[in-house]
């Protein structure tokens, strides 16, 4: 192989811009559709590869009333950034430190009798308000979520420490498997079950909620008291047959690159050149889309041929449209603008475009546009 | 330089990647002692696929490595920064080319050719595990996960663990992955999310607390990352270097202990 021209630039370049615009709107757009039913915002695996403090003010800014995150770590993150508003963790150990949680004024996902105990232990501990819970029921993904024959020991449980003054149940809650509109239907039927057992129990939960963006769009009946809004957020579409433009949603991630080094191509069949684009799988971009995606400049559209662990390789589909050094390219943005999108990143790489813009990494300077 | 690490960090979840610096070292000596002729170039791109760039280059330049290929002109500093004479080359060192090939992946255990073939004597370095937050009985025919494409064939135990695709788990392996609980492998049941997979352990005496190793050496019955990239279409390498920020480094010294 031939030495490939070097560049003169001191580093290589690579944004992923952030447009919180695109969040507000999107989030604006859910709010709206929502009708009454608050809309919690999904900021868990640092929104999304999106950025979470960022986001969540944006979501905040949209109409947004609460923030989701998996756990306590993430839930953390948030209020050393300054976010004051509610915030709901639901993946905990048993003996996750709630007491931090308390103090930091975190709502609680709590799916069985052991994470009640460690909770109201806690409470009593750090002393203050009743710590504020949202019961999980598994209503069939068999995830956690506690499994209905254990729903009528948890409420009991859950209202006697309510009684005695070491929580509230602010909410009850469950997760689509987004299996069939039948299965999700039957969910919902569940749910709608577990809430009428925990009032017989003496509780009173205000939230009931159930939606993430796919029913919230296609299911009315699920938004309930509120909707947990992710992928939507970000501008994506979790439908097969809808894409972001049909839900009136904006991508919100641009993820653009600088070609760093261009070198005579192995493809004979006109003089191009490749050009180096400094992103690999090391940074979350998958090799698997490798010969089936697009990346575009602004002389065209270049194909990626390889994607190594800190670099891919792309080549011109057409003569005279050589990648040059120093030329900025856009791997996937919003496809009204002409460039690939997420979802064919996705496509191309035989997944889901929620697994594209979250695996995308830490070394990726995010720019925000605000 | 800072001390091993002893305990698994708790903030994240219990999720860990354990690093065995004893393993780096012996592999690294492996290779020097076969590159005869010529210098031994260690691929450190992709933070050292995952492991850490700076801790592994200390260890790489102790251990008989001659040049660390790095991604940049900032990974090259870090080295520097940190006090580690060795030669580093990266993209836009003079006379370098495209890619920085004859590596491989083999200091970190695995071959050159993706999933297999990785010199004799190497052992891979890297854990990953993470513990069973909850485990639930259900009967035959109930469905894990979305869109159900998993429906449990009698009645078993599922284990909840919280390593999903955010933490470098591949999408991809859904339906052919596997984790180890005490040293036995389990199917991942239905799809792979975005935080956590299922376990199906049928009878097994599974209790919370437990850890599920995704991958490590595969000598203690877990899966390699070479299984994982056989499973999900991806390389050793890859593998490796996705593991996500959830996901906090240890480093240990296997050989030291001993």
């Amino acid at each position: 192989m031939t030495a490939p021209e070097i560049g003169t630039a001191a580093a290589p370049d690579s944004v992923a811009a952030i447009d919180l615009g695109a969040v507000r709107h999107n989030v604006a757009r859910f709010v709206s559709l929502a009708e009454g039913a608050q809309v919690m915002t999904v900021v868990k695996a640092n929104a999304y590869g999106h950025g979470a403090a960022q986001v969540a003010r944006a979501a905040l800014d949209g109409g947004a009333t609460w923030l989701g995150v998996a756990d306590l770590s993430e839930a953390f993150e948030l209020r050393h950034a300054g976010i004051t508003q509610p915030v709901l963790a639901w993946l905990h150990e048993s003996h996750d430190n709630f007491a931090a949680a308390l103090e930091a004024g975190i709502d609680l996902g709590v799916s069985d009798l052991g994470q009640l105990a460690s909770i109201a232990q806690a409470q009593q501990a750090v002393g203050g308000v009743p710590a504020a819970v949202h019961l999980k029921l598994d209503t069939g993904l068999g995830r956690n979520g506690a499994g209905e024959s254990q729903w009528g020991a948890l409420f009991d449980d859950a209202r006697r420490r309510e009684l005695s003054g070491q929580l509230i149940i602010r909410g009850i809650f469950s997760h689509l498997s987004n299996a069939d509109d039948d299965e999700d239907a039957r969910q919902l039927e569940r749910l709608h079950v577990g809430v009428e057992t925990a009032r017989q129990a003496g509780l009173r939960p205000r939230l009931r909620h159930l939606a993430s963006t796919a029913a919230a769009l296609r299911l009315p009946a699920t938004r309930l008291d509120l909707v947990r809004i992710g992928i939507g957020a970000y501008g994506l579409s979790p439908l097969d047959d809808a894409d972001s433009a049909d839900l009136g949603l904006h991508p919100a991630m641009t993820l653009r690159s600088t070609i760093v080094a261009v070198a005579p191509s192995s493809d004979a069949d006109f003089a191009a050149r490749s050009g180096i684009v400094p992103l690999g799988y090391g940074d979350g971009i998958p090799p698997q889309a490798a010969g089936r995606i697009h990346v575009t400049g602004s002389y065209g559209r270049l194909l990626v041929t390889r994607v190594e662990s800190d670099h891919l390789v792309v080549e011109p589909v057409s003569a005279g449209a050589d990648p040059a050094r120093g030329d900025i390219v856009t791997l996937f943005g919003d496809p009204t603008e002409g460039v690939s999108s997420a979802d064919d990143w996705a496509r191309a790489a035989d997944t889901i475009n929620y697994e594209i813009v979250t695996r995308l990494g830490d070394r990726v300077a995010r720019e925000y546009i605000a | 330089m800072s001390e091993l690490d002893d305990t698994v960090d708790p903030t994240s979840l219990g999720r860990d990647a354990a690093i065995d610096l004893g393993a780096f070292r012996a592999n690294v000596s492996i290779l020097a002692a076969r590159a005869v002729g010529g210098p031994l170039v260690i691929d450190m791109t992709a933070d050292a696929y995952g492991h850490g760039l700076v801790r592994l280059a200390r260890v790489a330049a102790e251990s008989g490595a001659d040049i660390l290929s790095v991604r940049d002109e900032g990974d090259a500093r870090s080295i520097a920064d940190a006090g580690i004479g060795i030669d580093v080359r990266w993209w836009h060192t003079e006379r370098f080319s495209i890619p920085p090939a004859g590596s491989g992946i083999a200091a970190f255990g695995f071959g050159m050719e993706l999933t297999d073939g990785a010199p004799a004597g190497v052992v891979p370095v890297m854990t990953v595990s993470a513990p069973v937050l909850s485990v639930k009985r259900v009967p035959e025919g109930h469905g894990v996960s979305y869109g159900f494409v998993y429906r449990a064939t009698k009645e078993t135990t599922l284990a909840l663990v919280p390593l999903g695709y955010a933490d470098g788990i591949p999408r991809a392996a859904t339906g052919s992955g596997r984790m180890a609980i005490h040293g036995r492998p389990y199917p991942i049941a239905g799809r792979i999310a975005m935080d956590q997979v299922v376990l199906d352990v049928g009878d097994a005496p599974v209790a919370p607390g437990d850890r599920a190793v995704a991958f490590g050496p595969g000598l203690e019955g877990e899966p390699t990352a070479a299984g994982w990239a056989r499973d999900s279409g991806s390389t050793a390498g890859e593998i490796l270097a996705r593991i996500g920020r959830r996901v906090p480094r240890r480093y240990i010294d296997q050989e030291a202990a001993r």
